[in-house]
This record gives structure tokens, sequence and C-alpha cells, in this order.
């Protein structure tokens, strides 16, 4: 296989924000449990415009503990995905330095430059679900809609939004089309 | 106390330099006459201009008197008459020099042979012979051009030579700055050499002084810098026989030190100090120990003979009082003074005291009770004595760390009885105190002592450790068994002062917990989903601001993550992790090595330090009602371990190391309930 078809993709994101989820109902079309991930590794071929592309996705778990052991898996990613639960609009939080989503840019700044993002919006079913919006409405605060995460983008140089649900597994598969595309166009930039 | 500077009168009054100069500068008028005074700090210290020797030949009776060098110094001394006895003044012909012509060279032949003999015994005397012998060379070509008359080309060699030989000695540093020396000077005079011989010079020294101590006073403060003070190789028989009147003193050298000796007299004692320069500049002075510097040797006698002084005067009074304070002088075993039961308690079952050989060894234990456990004086063990009798004692123990703070004038000795708080002791100055210069501070509490004063601390009110929780400086980050204490110690004067309090959690850690608890824990995903940054840093804010008193429920708002994530970050920020390192190390190893077994793990658990073991046994309980509701919560044991892993043990971690730390919690976890891990 060409080598060039490689992809190295890095999937960060806040704890519980639905990372393994994301590819693991993709991938290998199971639920997984409710289990903290340190660090997973998968990775499989896939056909992308008629042509084989072999992915690695690298999962690392999001916990502010482990920013010093994140850096260990940047280098050489060509994509990464940064998971924003929906039903965690805290993470985009409007007092400005405290939200999750400004350390994720902070880091990602740091380790990785030049590298496209994509932000995908996780567990898409949620915004409607009344368990959900009670919770939220307890502290005055609503679920994150499309709009929301297309502001995030702003956050980053390279960015584009999505959102997806995993378990209606309703626009998995333009998450991982859009990474595919967008990593190998960063490939071919690179050489 | 008057101040002489006693330098041997090479030039015994202000008048001879300026002739020196004038005489140079009329000679050579291309030169600035500033250049060509003689500058003490340059051929003193070693420099030697090159111009020197030139000024040899100009100066009428100039005498190479000492040549010393233990150091690739080469040092050589002036006699300058003084005004009265040169009768040729500036700008005269040579008329009057030329009188004198039949008696010069008889006079230059024994003088070179004084001068060979002296060089001789110079090389015996030193060991670099090479310094020696160019010197020797350097004589020759000095004594043949004298005899031959010579013409301009020979001395301009003489020059290069000069230059050359001198560049090797004293570096590259003094450029040739007598190029444009006109050498070529016939009339010079030399006088026999004279004055190496001490008694002499003593002699000579001895009636200046005598004749008129003003202008000596004078002049010793002109020649600022070694210049004229610097005897050379002196030893100290010479030394004792030149100084003799009280507040005299004069720079030596001694062979095989590079330092330079200050030798003066006060209260009919000759003292000795080895001072050093400034490398570079020459500009400052200092002893030994580099306290203070000083810019000028005056200056620094000066201060000396005033600490001696009142040394003299008011070291008996000191003395007394010391006495009087039972200070033990004697430097013996220092003894670790670790352990006093408060005050109320009064059973002496509960103290252990632990001592400890060498006084460095506390400042190198972490943890007071690795010190006990590393002890190799046969004291009693820790494992031997009652858990929990242990850990009473030892949280109301200090901690001291040595040498931590120089305990100047500004931080006195806490101890009530200590001699240094006596007036006298301040009014000295501080210089020299009766006690140590050691100082050790208790990590917990702040309390300052010198090293000795720890013997007597058992008799003082500063026996027990107990560091107020409000004057503590900070909370998160500071050390779990400083916070333990202040705990307890608060707890117990706030509710009941007499009876010994159990020793309890910190309160950040309870007063989270109560608060995770109230919230209830069966929210899903504790102590996993990260909390909101800003809420958790305003209760940490108010947890510093109002200590005991904060009241978390009303910060909280039910946002049970953000309490679970401070509880978290206090944990992550303590300086000895909650598992302390060795202690998880240790652990590691048995796993890695298959034999962590419950009863190993046990073992290994008890080295944990008391207040470490206390929050431990706390925290477990709470985790364990965590982990009951894992139906709910959706946080099992190895969901609760991964998570709280990077929070509790040490902060440099590897994959690897994280897996084992989660899998060696989850262990503890799981089993906490059943298994009694604090028990013997």
């Amino acid at each position: 296989m060409d080598k060039t078809n490689t992809l190295k993709i890095t999937i960060v994101g806040d704890v519980a924000a639905g990372k393994t989820w994301l590819w693991q109902s993709y991938f290998q079309n199971r639920k997984p449990p409710y289990v903290q991930t340190m660090f997973d590794n998968y990775s499989t071929s896939v056909l992308y415009n008629g042509q084989e592309v072999l992915i690695s996705l690298f999962e690392m778990c999001g916990d502010e503990e482990y920013a010093e052991l994140r850096k260990v898996i940047y280098p050489g990613t060509n994509v990464v995905i940064l998971c924003i639960a929906v039903d965690n609009p805290e993470s985009v939080a409007k007092s400005g330095n405290f939200g999750s989503l400004e350390r994720w840019s902070l880091e990602l700044k740091d380790n990785c430059k030049g590298i496209p993002i994509v932000i995908v919006g996780t567990k898409k079913d949620l915004r409607g679900d009344p368990v959900v919006l009670r919770r939220l409405g307890e502290n005055k605060l609503k679920p994150l809609k499309y709009k929301d995460i297309i502001k995030a983008t702003k956050k980053f140089k390279n960015a584009i939004a999505l959102d997806c649900s995993s378990i209606s597994k309703d626009g998995v598969q333009d998450v991982f089309k859009a990474v595919v595309k967008l990593g190998l166009r960063n490939k071919s930039y690179n050489k | 106390m008057t101040l002489v500077g006693l330098g041997l009168p090479m030039i015994p009054d202000n008048n001879a330099r300026p002739t020196v100069c004038a005489r140079s500068a009329t000679t050579t008028p291309s030169r600035p006459p500033s250049t060509l005074a003689i500058r003490p700090h340059t051929y003193a210290i070693g420099k030697v201009p090159a111009c020197f020797f030139e000024l040899l030949k100009q100066i009428p009776i100039a005498i190479p008197v000492r040549c010393s060098d233990p150091t690739g110094i080469i040092r050589l001394s002036l006699h300058i008459p003084s005004s009265s006895e040169v009768d040729t003044p500036e700008g005269h012909d040579l008329d009057g020099d030329t009188d004198k012509d039949d008696t010069l060279e008889q006079r230059l032949l024994t003088n070179r042979r004084l001068l060979e003999s002296r060089i001789k015994s110079l090389r015996l005397e030193i060991g670099d012979l090479s310094v020696a012998e160019n010197l020797e060379k350097l004589c020759n070509h000095y004594f043949h051009l004298d005899k031959n008359n010579p013409n301009k080309e020979r001395s301009d060699e003489f020059n290069r030579k000069l230059d050359m030989l001198l560049n090797e000695k004293c570096g590259g540093e003094r450029k040739s700055c007598h190029e444009k020396w006109d050498a070529s000077t016939s009339h010079e005079k030399i006088d026999p050499i004279r004055g190496h011989e001490p008694s002499k010079l003593v002699t000579f020294d001895l009636n200046a002084q005598k004749s008129d101590d003003d202008d000596d006073v004078k002049t010793s403060r002109h020649s600022s810098g070694f210049g004229l003070i610097f005897h050379g190789l002196l030893s100290k028989k010479e030394t004792q026989n030149l100084l003799r009147i009280d507040g005299q003193y004069l720079i030596r050298h001694v062979l095989g030190e590079e330092a330079y000796i200050l030798s003066f007299r006060c209260n009919g004692i000759i003292q000795n100090f080895r001072i050093f320069k400034d490398s570079e500049f020459y500009d400052l002075f200092y002893l030994e120990d580099r306290k203070a510097s000083y810019a000028s040797l005056d200056e620094m006698v000066n201060d000396g003979l005033r600490t001696l002084f009142l040394n003299f005067r008011a070291g008996s009074y000191v003395d007394t009082l010391t006495e009087l304070a039972q200070i033990n002088k004697h430097d013996s075993m220092i003894s670790w003074l670790t352990s006093s039961s408060p005050t109320s308690l009064n059973s002496p079952d509960s103290r252990a005291s632990i001592y400890i050989g060498s006084s460095r060894r506390p400042s190198v234990n972490p943890h007071p009770n690795q010190g006990q456990s590393q002890d190799e004086d046969g004291l009693p063990p820790i494992e031997t004595t009652p858990p929990l009798g242990a850990e009473e004692s030892e949280l109301f123990t200090h901690f001291f760390l040595l040498g931590t703070r120089d305990l100047g004038k500004r931080s006195p000795c806490d101890l009530e009885s200590c001699p240094s708080r006596s007036r006298a002791c301040l009014l000295r100055g501080g210089a020299n105190p009766p006690v140590g210069k050691e100082t050790c501070v208790c990590r917990d509490c702040g309390l300052t002592l010198h090293e000795k004063c720890l013997e007597h601390l058992d008799e003082s009110k500063f026996a027990t450790c107990m560091p107020d929780l409000y004057k503590m400086p900070a909370i998160f980050g500071v050390d779990l068994t400083t916070v333990v204490k202040a705990t307890m110690v608060t707890s117990m004067t706030e509710e009941d002062p007499v009876s010994i309090p159990e020793p309890t959690p910190p309160f950040v850690v309870t007063k989270c917990v109560q608060e995770i608890e109230r919230i209830g824990v069966t929210s899903e995903g504790i102590y996993r989903i990260s909390g909101s940054q800003d809420a958790v840093l305003k209760m940490q804010k108010l947890l510093e601001r109002d200590r005991m008193s904060a009241d978390l429920a009303a910060f909280t708002s039910n946002d049970i993550d953000s309490v679970c994530a401070l509880l978290k970050l206090y944990l992550r920020l303590l300086p000895e992790p909650l598992i302390s390192r060795d202690v998880f190390s240790k652990l590691m190893e048995d796993r890695q090595n298959n034999i962590l077994t419950l009863t190993t793990m046990r073992q290994t658990l008890t080295l944990l330090p008391p207040a470490h073991k206390v929050t431990l046994r706390y925290l477990l309980a709470h985790w364990d009602r965590v982990v009951a509701q894992e139906d709910v919560n959706k946080m099992s044991s190895h969901n609760l371990s991964r998570v709280l892993v990077p929070s509790i043990v040490a902060d440099t971690m590897t994959l690897t190391s994280i897996d084992m730390g989660a899998h060696i919690f989850d262990m503890l976890l799981t089993n906490c309930n059943t298994f009694d891990f604090w028990g013997q």
C-alpha cells in the first residue's frame, strides 16, 4: 500500500464527551461501557474516493491531570478531532478563560500547529432530552446548538464544525469523511 | 585607639613621590606624569609595570629591596629618599650626577653582588625557579647596561626583553605601555642594596613612627590598596617585631599560601586574617567568610578593631550572661527534638524522641516518620509503639529543617531563654554570637531556633508544635501534615481545650466530602466529569480566605462536579502526594515482582506519615460509599481509580505507571471495606 495513504488521527476532548463512543460506534459497531479510557489505539482502512486509506486512531484521556501525558501522542498527527458534548455547555463557558474549550485551544496551539481540527458536537440527540434540559435549566443553561459549535471554531485557526450522535449514528459518517478529506489534504500540503 | 598604617617607609612622606613624578616627567615629556607615578596598586599586587624598571634607573636612589614571588608575582619594593635627602631638584642638569660617576661603578658592582646573592637565596626560598631565573637575567641585563653606558638601541632591546619577560609572568593584560619610553638615561644612581634585612627596616620604620605619627596616618590613608603596607614574604616572628603598637597593621605573604595575610596588633596580640580581594578589579576586600566587603583596607581594619575591642570589653559580660542562660556550648551530638506531647498531657509514654547522629540528617528526611524508620541508634522503631499513640505524639512534634534560614539580626531565635535575645548581644552587632549560627526552622509552625537552643526546647512554651491555621500563608499546596496539625490544634482550642483530639483529616478534605455526600453520591460520572474551572477557583479562594469557617454549601449550588474537582485539585497540589512517593514506589516494586498482596500492602502503608494515613483512611471510606452506588453513578472502582490516580500518587508519570497505579488503587479501593489495612 502506498505510504501516503496512512493517516494519524488524534481524538481529544473533555472527559465523558463521547470520544470513545464516536469511533467505536462507527468502526466497531458497539456501545462501549461507561469506563474511563486512559489511552486507546485503533487502526483500520477506509475507502475514500475509490482509494484505500489506512487510518490509525489515537485516543487519550481528556482529564486535566493528563495534560503532560497527552503531549506524547500529538507528534505526527494529521487531523485532530475535538469532541464537545452538546449537553455540557459549560465547556464553551461565557466567562472566557475558564472554559475547557480555551484550554483545548491553548493545548492544540502548542502541540498541533497547522494541523486541521474537526470540532464535533457529540450527543446531538440529547438536545431535546427532557432530563438534560431540566438539569441544565437549573443552572439557566441550554444545550449547545450547531451555531455555538461553529462559534467555537473561531478559537482555532484551522477548524471546521460538525455535530453528530453516536447512538443514532447520525452524522458520524460525515465526521469521518471530513476527517479523511482534511487529513489527506494536510498530508499533500506537507509533502 | 589609633589606626596607623605601618608601611615600610619606602616613601617616608608625601614629598618623595612628587619628586619622582616630576623627574620622570621632565625626562620624558611625551608621557603624562600620572602614569609615571608609582602606583602602589599596580605593582604591589603583582602587575609590575614595565616602566617600573625604567624608574629604577631614573630615580637617584632606588633599590629593589625585596623580591618575593611565591605565586608568580614579582614584587619589588622601592626605597625613595625623602626630599631632604635628594638634593637634585627636578629639571636639574646632569652636572650634579656626573660628579658622582666615579663612585657609581663601584656601587654598581657591590650592588650586583648583593643582588645576585639575594636572588640565589631567593631561588632556594621559592619553588618556582623560573621566576628567579628570569629575575636574575633581568638584573644581569640591568647591570650590564649600567656598566657599559648603553646606547639607545641596546636599551630598546632590553626593554623588549623585559616586556616579554613580564608579559610571560603578568599575562598580556598589561600592554607594553612603556614603548615610547626613552630609556637612554646615563645618570642612574643606585644605592647599595640595603634593607632586605628586616631589622634595619624595623628601626627605620619605628623612628619614622615616633617622629611624626600624624604624617604617617596621612600616608597610610593616601596609600589605599595594598601599596605600601604590603611587605612581601614575612614570617610571623618578623611581623611580631614590626608591629609594636596597638593598631598597626601590615599585609604580608606566607610561602605556600595564595591569600594575603593581614596582621594587626590589638590589645597586645597580633591577629592574622587571610584577606581576599575581588579577583578582577581589586576594589573590595573581604575576609574568608565573605560576610562583609570593604572598600579599603583601612575600613576593614577599622571595623575589625571595633569588633575586637567590643569583644575584648564586652566578652566577659556576655559570657556570664551565657552561663546564666545555661547554654551548653560544646558541640555534641545534636538532639533532634521531636516529641513532646501537648503540655496538658503529661504521660511520658506518649513521648518519643528521636536522636540523629549527624546534624545534617533531618533536613534530608522528607518526613518525620521516615526519619524514624531510618533510625540506626537502636531506638524503638515505629512498629513497636502503639499506632495511635505514635500518631498523636508525632503530630505534636516539631519537624525541623536545619540551616534553612540564616538567623541574622532580623529574625532572632524564638526561644525565650536564648542568649542571643539579650541586649548585650544585640548591642555587639551580632558579631560572634555565643550560640551557633546554625539554625533550624519548623516546617509546620515556623518556629525558628538556633541549633543549640534545641536542647532547651523541652522546657519552653514552644515544646508542642501548634501551627495556627489562621496564620498560615496558604492552604492549597501546603504539606498535608502541617494542615492536619493546624486543623487539630484549631479544633482542640475551639471545642475542648483539655482532651487530646483525634487526628482529623485536613478541613479542606472534610468540607469537600461532607458537601459531596450532602448533594449525593448518586450523580452520574461523579469525580469523572470535570467541573467548572470558574467555580473551582472561587471555592478555592473562599477556603483560603475563611479557612475553617468557610461555608461551601452556599457556594456550590449543588454543582457536585466542581466540588469533586476542588477535592482533586487539593490532593493534586500537595507537595507530597497522598500516597507518598516512596510508599508508592514500593507498592509498584511489589507489583512488578508479583508479590503484592493485601498483607504486603498493609505493611507498606504503615510507612505513610500519620497525617497521610488519617486522610487516606477517611477518603477511602468516602470513596467506598461512592462505589457502592455504582449502579446509579456508573463509577465502578475501576473507573474511580483511573480518575483519581493522577491526584493521589506521584506527579511524574508514564502510561505504565498510571496503569499500575490505577490497578493498585483499585485493589485498595475494592478491599478497604473488607480488609483492615490499618490494624497491626
